[in-house]
């Protein structure tokens, strides 16, 4: 059946029946607790992924290796990474990878690609908590769509080294909202964190750069926590 | 007026508050988006699509003071029995109730038919994966167990998170569990004929059952030892049923009934269920953390990445 099934997907696209490939669903519970079942399974997916299945195939094969991806289906999905079709869907694997040469890929593509793939990246890097000291420069990126990803990947980062570059980053007055969005998210975790000297100092410098009324009250309201 | 973007919309700063109707995986990053642009929230069910939205939707609530509501009337208005009676104090501290949902949502592989005219179909998908336009997807039909948006897992979590937004949310409001978020799930396989079922623990001992064989839909079981003090039951503020009470919130900056941080914690029920089934075995869950302990498989699956360019 899970033969059949792998066959089937080798020419699988819109319109055809989704069963088909239940067989493959089922072999991601069914291998969990068998390495070498399991490992053939995603071998037998990155050959999906590697060759000339329509779009639809290898969206499919990206939503398994989202659950059963490691380290060695990685060169696959980062390959994917720069194609503007697949581009999300190899992210939607990456993102959910623990292992760090998941995160290494995303963090090698991004300078090679641009516009929207690259806001996707950086995005997937936010969401891993991954990839400030590439973010940090992106936040003076002449093309203000990349420095509003970066900076919202930072506040999701949250970390004091996000909370940093997001204070050493040069105004930028149609993304200050943004930013002060993104410093506050750090500010917040720093206050978690028990680090409530670090966090004050953050809602200080946003009040001294005279915000509009709503991040105001906001500084405000995390100065008072 | 009507707009494509709702960025425009949020951007007037003559508008105070909003209601958020959108199909499901749209609904965190409007929300989010209009509590950074200074507006009140009124969102529909299931508020989440994925279990990382809703610690993100709370955050953003409190960051900038709004007031945020849930969306299910029916917490409040079509469970009274149950509720009454156990902040009556008829029941004792061993309490377990059940609820009852039908299907966890599915794929998609409907064939592309041409995109009508006028219709952005990029606009609808959002942050969901790409796939070709095919009216199904996208029809004006709510049903969870025909194909529609809300069957496809892309868009939605199916019954599990829309009706089980109405009914894990009675059945948290019942038992006084509305704060918390279970500690485990335990899953019971399916024997014989009998469907798998599920069991939430909830660290004050409270048990949340899910199609437990034999139990109605908001079946509290009890002991009715060691009874638990009558309280007075939480209520609608101002008039007007859930609506009313947002608007009076608004007014008042009280906290609605439905507040966010309410309407996620029953939210989390229905994505731990959903993954539970999913991966057809027992988790653990650490709310604090929001991560399943030392579970790498289940930590897969608090998330999905969203498609360029929307980004939480």
């Amino acid at each position: 059946m899970l033969d059949q099934a792998f066959e089937a997907l080798k020419t699988y696209d819109y319109g055809m029946d989704r069963h088909v490939l239940d067989p493959i669903d089922e072999a991601v519970v069914t291998t969990r607790d068998d390495p070498a079942a399991r490992k053939d399974l995603e071998s037998k997916l990155v050959a999906i992924l590697q060759g000339s299945a329509p779009r639809d195939a290898r969206d499919f094969v990206c939503r398994v290796l989202r659950t059963v991806g490691t380290a060695a289906s990685v060169p696959a999905l980062e390959a994917l990474l720069a194609d503007a079709e697949l581009s999300h869907m190899a992210r939607y694997a990456l993102e959910r990878i623990p292992e760090a040469k998941a995160g290494q890929a995303l963090e090698r593509q991004l300078p090679k690609v641009t516009g929207l793939l690259k806001i996707g990246v950086i995005s997937s890097l936010g969401t891993r908590g991954e990839g400030v000291s590439l973010l940090r420069p992106l936040l003076q990126d002449p093309d203000e769509a990349i420095a509003r990803a970066a900076a919202k990947a930072l506040g999701s980062i949250a970390s004091a080294d996000a909370s940093k570059a997001l204070a050493s980053a040069k105004a930028r007055p149609a993304l200050d909202a943004v930013f002060a969005d993104a410093s506050m998210a750090c500010a917040e975790k720093l206050l978690a964190a028990g680090h409530a000297k670090d966090a004050k100092a953050v809602y200080q410098r946003l009040l001294k750069g005279n915000p509009g009324p709503v991040i105001r009250a906001a500084a405000e309201r995390g100065l008072k926590a | 007026m009507a707009y494509n973007d709702f960025r425009e919309l949020l951007a007037r700063e003559d508008i105070e508050a909003v209601h958020v109707a959108t199909p499901d995986h749209w609904h965190t990053l409007v929300v989010t988006e209009a509590c950074r642009r200074g507006k009140d929230v009124f969102c529909q069910k299931p508020e989440t699509l994925t279990l990382r939205e809703g610690p993100i939707m709370v955050e953003y609530a409190r960051r900038y003071g709004r007031v945020v509501s849930g969306g299910s009337q029916r917490v409040l208005e079509d469970y009274r029995g149950a509720v009454n009676q156990a902040w009556g104090g008829k029941y004792g501290k061993a309490l377990a109730i059940n609820v009852i949902t039908n299907n966890l949502s599915h794929a998609c592989n409907l064939p592309p038919e041409p995109v009508p005219d006028g219709f952005d179909w990029e606009m609808w998908l959002g942050p969901a994966p790409w796939a070709p336009f095919n009216a199904k997807r996208c029809d004006g039909n709510f049903s969870t167990v025909e194909n529609s948006w809300r069957s496809y897992w892309d868009y939605s979590g199916g019954e599990i998170t829309d009706w089980g937004a109405h009914h894990f949310g009675g059945a948290t409001f019942a038992v006084d569990v509305r704060e918390l978020q279970p500690q485990e799930v335990v899953y019971h396989p399916a024997q014989g004929t009998q469907k798998a079922h599920l069991e939430f623990v909830y660290p004050n001992g409270v048990r949340i059952t899910h199609c437990k064989p034999g139990k109605q839909n908001i079946e509290v079981d009890s002991d009715e030892k060691n009874p638990i003090p009558a309280k007075p039951v939480p209520s609608y503020k101002g008039t007007g049923g859930i609506i009313g009470d947002f608007l009076h919130c608004v007014r008042s900056r009280e906290k609605p009934f439905r507040d966010i941080e309410l309407a996620i914690n029953t939210m989390s029920l229905c994505h731990l269920g959903t993954i539970t089934y999913r991966l057809q075995r027992s988790l653990k869950w650490d709310a604090a953390k929001q991560t399943f302990p030392g579970d790498a498989e289940a930590n897969r699956f608090t998330d999905r990445a969203r498609r360029q360019p929307w980004q939480l």
